[in-house]
């Protein structure tokens, strides 16, 4: 048992280290947005495509296949659904308000990015 | 630093305020399948009855009940996938109803697709638009109209539009109301609560056919003349005068020519005259 101990120490250093993620626009809206790693706005009635990369500070990359979930906090004001593919999310700006849209990855919480959505444009 | 520097620039075009929306004409903007404008009821200048339209309007109208459909673009990537749901982005913009959506305030509505496992396969934006005009138009034609001449016992058919600020034709089915000032002079046989209207002349005399929709309206002077050898015949022979259309509550008329960037087809520049043909 003790000489498995270091075997797994080992193995679970070679994994990624999780440094934050990377988000960029994927599609077009017809109105401006701003979406970063940091945080999201958006008008209501506006639904944006992003695609999502987890960051890793060591030599490991993230695998496609590595868990990766955004939530949002209040589905209400922002919906944030999957799409086919597991690193592309759809930002859905519901509602004026602001929320928070939680991230996980490897089933560890990741802290949220705040988002606004703003009153739809004309 | 270099890094920040970077997602920045990418960031400044999606906060351009010159950006234009144009997808791909009738595909989603995912690329995935093609959303189509759907006219289950006659009267939409956008399509026949049961068609799709041949093209995406630019814009909806407020208020307007909007029928979608989405279809695959490529079948054999999805061969036996059900076709996704359709939903809305925001209800206070767009209601979905068992038909299909209801416009409820202006701006940018996004339509998803949906598949059975919650996922979004593509998407589309609509664009609601408030009403500014109403117009008259013969079919086919997008010239506005402030008269029309018909013999009595002719029949004819004549479309009417909801435009925005910038003269686009909207889109949706709308709650048209028309009426004439005298049925005996012209009477409405058909769709006297749709965007397309089948009128009758009767006895020789003028009149007026009113359409209204909400607070606007618009006025169409009628002429019925009795029928060159003195009989009703039935067939269609009528003149309508092009004009300006209608603006807020009141009814306008005017004269000659008439430009209509609606649909994107073409711009029709002089005096719509002439409907005829055979029974409509």
């Amino acid at each position: 048992m003790t000489r498995l101990l270091p075997l797994a120490l080992l193995l679970a250093a070679c994994g990624p280290r999780y440094d934050g993620i990377n988000i960029e626009l994927h599609s077009e809206p017809p109105v401006p947005v701003h979406v970063s790693d940091n945080d999201f706005e958006l008008p209501a009635g506006i639904a944006v495509v992003i695609d999502v990369k987890p960051l890793s500070s060591n030599q490991f990359d993230y695998y496609e296949s590595d868990q990766l979930d955004l939530r949002s906090d209040n589905r209400q004001v922002l919906r944030v659904e999957p799409t086919e593919n597991s690193r592309r999310f759809v930002l859905i700006g519901v509602a004026p308000g602001e929320t928070c849209v939680q991230v996980e990855v490897d089933y560890h919480d990741r802290g949220c990015i705040p988002a606004v959505v703003t009153a739809p444009e004309p | 630093m270099r890094l920040r520097f970077l997602l920045l620039l990418a960031a400044l075009p999606a906060c351009s305020d010159d950006y234009e929306y144009k997808p791909d004409p009738g595909y989603g903007e995912l690329g995935v399948g093609v959303f189509l404008y759907e006219c289950p009821t006659s009267g939409d200048p956008y399509c026949a009855n049961g068609s799709p339209a041949a093209e995406f309007p630019q814009a909806f109208a407020l208020g307007g009940r909007i029928h979608l459909k989405y279809n695959w673009k490529d079948d054999s990537e999805h061969f036996s996938d059900p076709l996704p749901q359709l939903q809305s982005a925001s209800p206070t913009l767009l209601a979905r109803e068992s038909d299909g959506f209801t416009a409820l305030a202006t701006g940018y509505a996004a339509v998803l697709a949906v598949t059975g496992n919650s996922e979004i396969v593509d998407l589309r934006h609509l664009h609601i638009r408030e009403i500014d005009a109403l117009r008259v138009s013969n079919i086919g034609d997008t010239l506005p109209l402030s008269e029309l001449h018909l013999e009595a016992g002719a029949e004819t058919l004549l479309q009417a539009r909801a435009l925005d600020v910038d003269d686009v034709t909207l889109g949706g089915v709308l709650g048209h109301a028309w009426t004439t000032a005298d049925p005996d002079i012209l009477s409405i046989t058909a769709g006297a609560d749709s965007g397309q209207v089948r009128l009758q002349g009767g006895l020789a005399g003028d009149t007026t056919l009113t359409l209204t929709l909400g607070e606007l309206s618009v006025a169409i002077a009628v002429t019925i003349e009795p029928p060159e050898d003195g009989t009703s015949t039935g067939s269609t022979d009528s003149t309508s005068t092009g004009s300006t259309d209608s603006t807020g509550d009141t009814d306008a008329t005017g004269t000659g020519t008439g430009t209509d960037s609606s649909t994107g087809t073409s711009t029709d520049t002089g005096t719509s005259t002439g409907t005829t043909g055979g029974a409509l």
